[in-house]
């Protein structure tokens, strides 16, 4: 779409570098979606809610796949974003090249029991999975993913049990058949599912 | 943007300048209109807004009022929250300083939000709220945490909760266990 820029002139650096950066800014602006992060790399087996090994590309290629990080600790903030999860599903119509995974980065706690509970509080269907893992290889995917965590707030309450949460990247994102993340929005807010639905619609067809 | 071409022929120094003045404020524009479907963190997820009070509620000094009360479903060991709005239609201020409830022993009153993109969540020791003041508690807000529930909280299930506040009043609340949001 950018049609080349003729400039004659050679020695002009500082102006081939800010038109470069204009060409840049444009197509990152466009439809076509530059690839995030090319998941190919490397290979991650982590665990589904019902203890299934899921190897992450490999196993979803050929499928869009659209990504939530939460923790199952959190009570106000991932819930939004597993339901946003869930309104995308819904809002495209369940459609059965689309997968859904919530993925822990807090795999201590997080074990394939516990999302398992999660999975049923949420009444998803089967396109939607929680993963979680061994935490080394858990951490190393968030790394890849660019998904940051802090612990916060580690005490003893009142009843004497230890408790800490997490401070996390708020993210869902759209991985597409390939294998190659496009599309990252925030994650938990509410104007967030149609943005993704919009996008999916148009990259389906 | 796209179809523009830049023609530069023996310029002057002068003009090479202008030039590049040009294509700064061209991509400064490029920035500020191109990309404006990217999401918008600088509003604040947690409403508080001011309401007039209803005149019909008012006339006690103290009059702080619990609407619309839901508390996220979950099982037993995990986590849930809380969600109200507070309505302050009296003539003193007061602050919501503690939150008891039958489901866990551990409810605390906290606060989400976001700091540069990461999620993060705060105790509060309290929550003040002044005359005519409504304070909404809501998902990615204020928020009352129930750690670890001794029960399961279905859907349609009711659970009591005390709400104490700095004045030494107390407001009963039975909270309805469902997602409007779903
Ligand atoms: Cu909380």
């Amino acid at each position: 779409m950018n049609t080349p820029i003729k400039i004659p002139i050679k020695s002009s650096v500082i102006l081939w570098l800010v038109l470069l950066s204009l060409v840049f800014t444009q197509s990152a602006c466009m439809d076509d979606y530059k690839v995030i992060e090319d998941m190919n790399d490397t290979s991650f087996e982590l665990l589904n809610q019902d203890s299934i090994k899921v190897r992450f590309p490999e196993d979803f290629r050929g499928q869009y796949v659209v990504l939530g990080f939460v923790y199952t600790n959190c009570p106000d903030i991932c819930p939004l974003i597993t339901q946003n999860l869930i309104k995308i599903q819904k809002d495209l119509g369940y459609p059965d090249n689309v997968q859904f995974l919530g993925i822990s980065f807090d795999p201590k706690r997080d074990t394939p029991d516990v999302l398992h509970r999660y999975k049923e509080v949420f009444k998803v269907n089967e396109n939607v999975n929680f993963l979680t893992g061994e935490p080394i290889i858990v951490q190393n995917f968030m790394d890849s993913v660019r998904v940051r965590t802090q612990e916060s707030m580690r005490k003893i309450t009142e009843s004497g049990k230890e408790i800490y949460f997490l401070n996390h990247s708020d993210k869902i994102m759209v991985m597409n058949t390939k294998g190659e993340i496009i599309i990252e929005y925030g994650g938990s807010m509410p104007s967030i599912p149609s943005l993704i639905v919009q996008d999916l619609q148009s990259l389906i067809q | 943007m796209n179809n523009q071409t830049f023609f530069i022929s023996s310029a002057s120094v002068r003009t090479k300048i202008h030039l590049l003045f040009m294509l700064c404020i061209s991509i400064i524009l490029t920035l500020i209109v191109g990309c404006n479907n990217k999401v918008d963190y600088s509003k604040s997820v947690f409403e508080k807004q001011d309401t007039l009070a209803d005149l019909s509620m008012a006339g006690k000094e103290w009059n702080i009022h619990v609407d619309g009360a839901w508390a996220r479903p979950t099982k037993a060991g995990m986590m849930s929250a809380a969600y109200f709005k507070l309505q302050n239609y009296g003539y003193v201020p007061d602050s919501l300083i503690r939150v008891s409830s039958d489901a866990s022993k551990d409810v605390q009153i906290h606060l989400s939000y976001i700091n540069d993109g990461i999620m993060m969540m705060e105790e509060q020791q309290f929550v003040s709220i002044q005359p005519n003041e409504q304070i909404s508690f809501a998902p990615g807000g204020y928020h009352i945490m129930i750690i670890q529930p001794t029960i399961d909280m279905n859907e349609g299930d009711s659970i009591s909760f005390l709400l104490y506040f700095n004045s030494g009043m107390i407001i009963e609340e039975d909270i309805h266990v469902g997602n409007p949001e779903l």
